[in-house]
């Protein structure tokens, strides 16, 4: 008897822990679709097949006029998905869009996020999810190599309506993984540096910014440093400037074919080495002091204005070095970026309002974050910003709301940067340079060794690069 | 018959999905996969970081386990007997298992920190600080931490195991005249070995559980010393890729019950010798 229940006992424990390492699996999938989509069961597949209402224009595919019902689901409420919906569905009695969002507090933001990620990752692995969702905060890559999006790209082309030259074509590019456009970016945020533009000239230092690789940057940057003993040349933290040079010169370090990192070389230690004399020279400094460069990011055009403005009169904006094996061109990362479910039974539907949340039916004004996709709205923008003639700075930020003049010239500058931005940023940092940042503080502060921290960042590389 | 509720409960949750995680290792994606054979299995094994993983933690169960019975026997052996406080003793060295996990690996992130206790001891003494964690020691730490986490409650089994040893048996040895020692490994050990298989099996299992103290303690990626299995199984997750989550849960599953059924075997062995 007791033998028997030994056997018992351990088995259940044998199998307790396999639960426990296959809860994160199945575990999770038993529970989320009641969680994530219950509410909408069978997505789009609801019987009551009306004929097209009258009089919501001819250029739609057919099936747009039958009943349905497309599911958004994004972490953040927002308004301006709700005053799309409301227009939408005006337009299109037919289609109901039912909006999904996670309600949070500061305080579980971090627990909801992550439910909100593991909830939908494993509805979307069961091949289910909702049909549409932001994808700002969702592994967009992971979703892209198991084919859980579908490409818009395509339905572009397809679509006749459909008029690409309204629409920031080096953005749209830009935001493809391969040849597919799974993640459609509605608006944008360009990243680049601010400087002043009066003192490098000053300085007589050659600013090249429409070539430069992080590379160049660091010896402007060194030469600029030398010009005036009391301006640094750069405020950005060490340990990211190291992450970024890694960045520039990636196969050097890594072997991603083979699962090979290459950290503990001569030439790894002498880029820190090199970022750490950066350092010691006052070439770079964090925050804090003078310098002539700032990293910044531009999330408006009104936001344009007063970001270079609290920099100082003669600030102008500059194009991020890019990788030395990457083209030339700026930096944008993409703000509202909407996923299209490849499982999905109402993609034309789901399109449809895409393409809508994307035409100039949704205006927004120039203080609000993101640059929009649609140039024509873009345009409008600017003009607005003209007409007013004057921005009003934060009354709590630095320059305390003061009102000035906006500077028509500086606008047009605008346009060619939010042109010439082809490289996406990518919303959550690679695991790999977050590594590398981390590890190399302990070098910049000076509490390890340059080959105490190589070994550290060879070490987890090499696991990352062999899973 | 009266089992049924709990079977198919069990069945449900564990047993079912457990199942389907198997039918998932041998197929290619997770919606409409076609089945692959063995190729799941052959990609994860080659994967360097699985085979990491996977010495890493036998090396802990190998090292951990012993230790831990042997610490934890001793501390029962010696507190079976009048000892001043004894109750409060035994109640000290349960404490570790109700205080939640989250609480304790604070403390022992504060204590083993870069920048922590145990650090700046050392630095106030002259020495040279140790980056405990990302050292090739580190796996000593989570040996300390699964040791102080789990010695009350094997020792509480041991004491259990003790106790149902008669006195006469050691009347008897005392009377035909064994030492101490010889009482220990004629009478004491051989009538614990029941016990013992079960505490075995207990420790083993509980050693594939540290990942949750190690994640809490070194995040997803911590020093390959010290990457367990289910920080591989917990990567591939997060990075959507079920067929090797599901083939490395086979896989493991498939070691956890040859350790278990070779185990039962002995005690079987060992049980009709007795008898």
């Amino acid at each position: 008897m007791k033998k028997i229940t030994y056997a018992i006992l351990s088995f259940t424990l044998v199998f307790g822990l396999v639960a426990c390492s296959n809860s994160s699996n199945e575990g999770n999938g038993q529970q989320t679709p009641s969680n994530q989509t219950g509410s909408s069961g069978d997505i789009g597949t609801n019987s009551g097949v009306e004929t097209g209402t009258a009089g919501t224009g001819g250029t739609k595919s057919p099936d747009l006029d039958a009943k349905a019902t497309v599911v958004f689901s994004t972490f953040w409420p927002d308004d301006r998905f709700k005053e799309a919906k409301k227009k939408y569905e005006a337009l299109h009695p037919n289609i109901e869009i039912k909006l999904q969002n996670v309600e949070t507090d500061n305080s579980h933001l971090e627990a909801e996020l992550e439910k909100y990620t593991t909830a939908t990752n494993t509805a979307m692995l069961a091949g289910k999810g909702p049909d549409m969702l932001e994808l700002d905060l969702l592994p967009t890559d992971s979703y892209v190599k198991h084919d859980l999006l579908a490409d818009m790209g395509e339905m572009m082309d397809q679509d006749s309506t459909f008029k690409k030259e309204d629409y920031f074509s080096n953005i749209l590019d830009g935001a493809r993984v391969g040849k597919g456009l799974y993640a459609m970016p509605l608006s944008f945020f360009l990243m680049g540096f601010t400087g002043d533009e009066k003192a490098i000239a000053n300085s007589g230092v050659k600013v090249n910014d429409k070539t430069w690789t992080w590379n160049d940057f660091a010896q402007t940057a060194k030469d600029l440093a030398k010009t005036d003993g009391n301006t640094a040349a750069f405020s950005y933290p060490a340990n990211y400037m190291l992450s970024e040079m890694v960045k520039d010169n990636y196969p050097l370090f890594i072997d991603k074919a083979n699962g090979k990192a290459n950290f503990e070389s001569a030439s790894f230690s002498g880029l820190m080495q090199q970022v750490k004399g950066m350092v010691d020279d006052g070439v770079i400094v964090e925050g804090g002091r003078n310098s002539y460069f700032q990293s910044t990011q531009i999330n408006s055009p009104w936001d344009y204005l007063v970001s270079l403005r609290e920099n100082g009169e003669n600030t102008k904006l500059f194009t991020k070095p890019h990788a030395q094996d990457t083209a030339e061109g700026g930096y944008f990362r993409s703000y509202r970026t909407i996923g299209l479910n490849a499982n999905s039974k109402v993609k034309n539907q789901a399109w449809d309002f895409i393409k809508f949340m994307m035409s100039e039916e949704i205006e927004t004004p120039p203080e609000s974050a993101g640059i929009p996709i649609n140039k024509n709205n873009f345009a409008k923008q600017i003009a607005e910003l003209k007409k007013e003639g004057t921005v009003k700075a934060y009354v709590e930020g630095p320059l305390q709301g003061l009102e000035f003049k906006v500077d028509e010239a500086k606008l047009g500058e605008l346009e060619s940067f939010v042109q010439g931005a082809v490289h996406a940023v990518a919303y959550q940092s690679d695991k790999i340079g977050e590594i590398i940042s981390e590890e190399s503080q302990a070098y910049f502060s000076g509490q390890k060794s340059a080959e105490a921290v190589a070994k550290l960042i060879q070490n987890k590389v090499t696991t990352i690069l062999n899973e | 018959m009266f089992l049924a509720p709990s079977l198919i409960g069990f069945a449900m949750f564990y047993l079912i999905p457990f199942a389907m995680g198997i039918y998932e290792s041998f197929t290619d994606n997770a919606i409409g996969g076609t089945f692959v054979g063995l190729d799941n299995y052959k990609e994860l094994l080659a994967s360097g970081s699985f085979r990491k993983a996977a010495s890493n933690m036998f090396l802990f169960t190998g090292i951990s386990v012993p230790l831990l019975i042997a610490l934890s026997l001793f501390l029962a052996i010696l507190l079976n007997r009048p000892l001043f406080l004894r109750n409060w003793l035994r109640t000290a060295f349960i404490l570790p298992l109700v205080v939640p996990v989250a609480s304790i690996v604070m403390i022992w992130q504060i204590f083993f920190d870069w920048n922590g206790t145990l650090n700046a001891w050392l630095h106030h003494y002259g020495m040279a600080r140790v980056d405990w964690l990302q050292s090739d020691g580190s796996m000593g730490v989570l040996v300390v931490m699964y040791i102080w986490k789990n010695i009350g409650y094997n020792m509480i089994l041991f004491l259990a195991g003790l106790q149902t040893i008669p006195q006469d048996y050691y009347e008897t040895a005392r009377i035909e005249g064994a030492g101490r020692v010889r009482q220990l490994f004629h009478v004491t050990l051989v009538y614990l070995t029941p016990t013992m298989f079960f505490v075995l099996l207990i420790s083993i299992i509980n050693s594939f559980k540290v990942f949750r103290e190690t994640y809490l303690l070194a995040g997803d990626y911590p020093y390959d010393r010290i990457y367990m299995m289910q920080h591989f199984m917990n990567n591939m997750f997060f990075s959507l890729d079920i067929q090797k989550l599901t083939a490395a849960a086979t896989l493991m599953v498939g070691c956890i019950v040859i350790v278990v059924t070779g185990l039962l075997r002995v005690e079987r062995r060992f049980r009709e010798f007795m008898e």
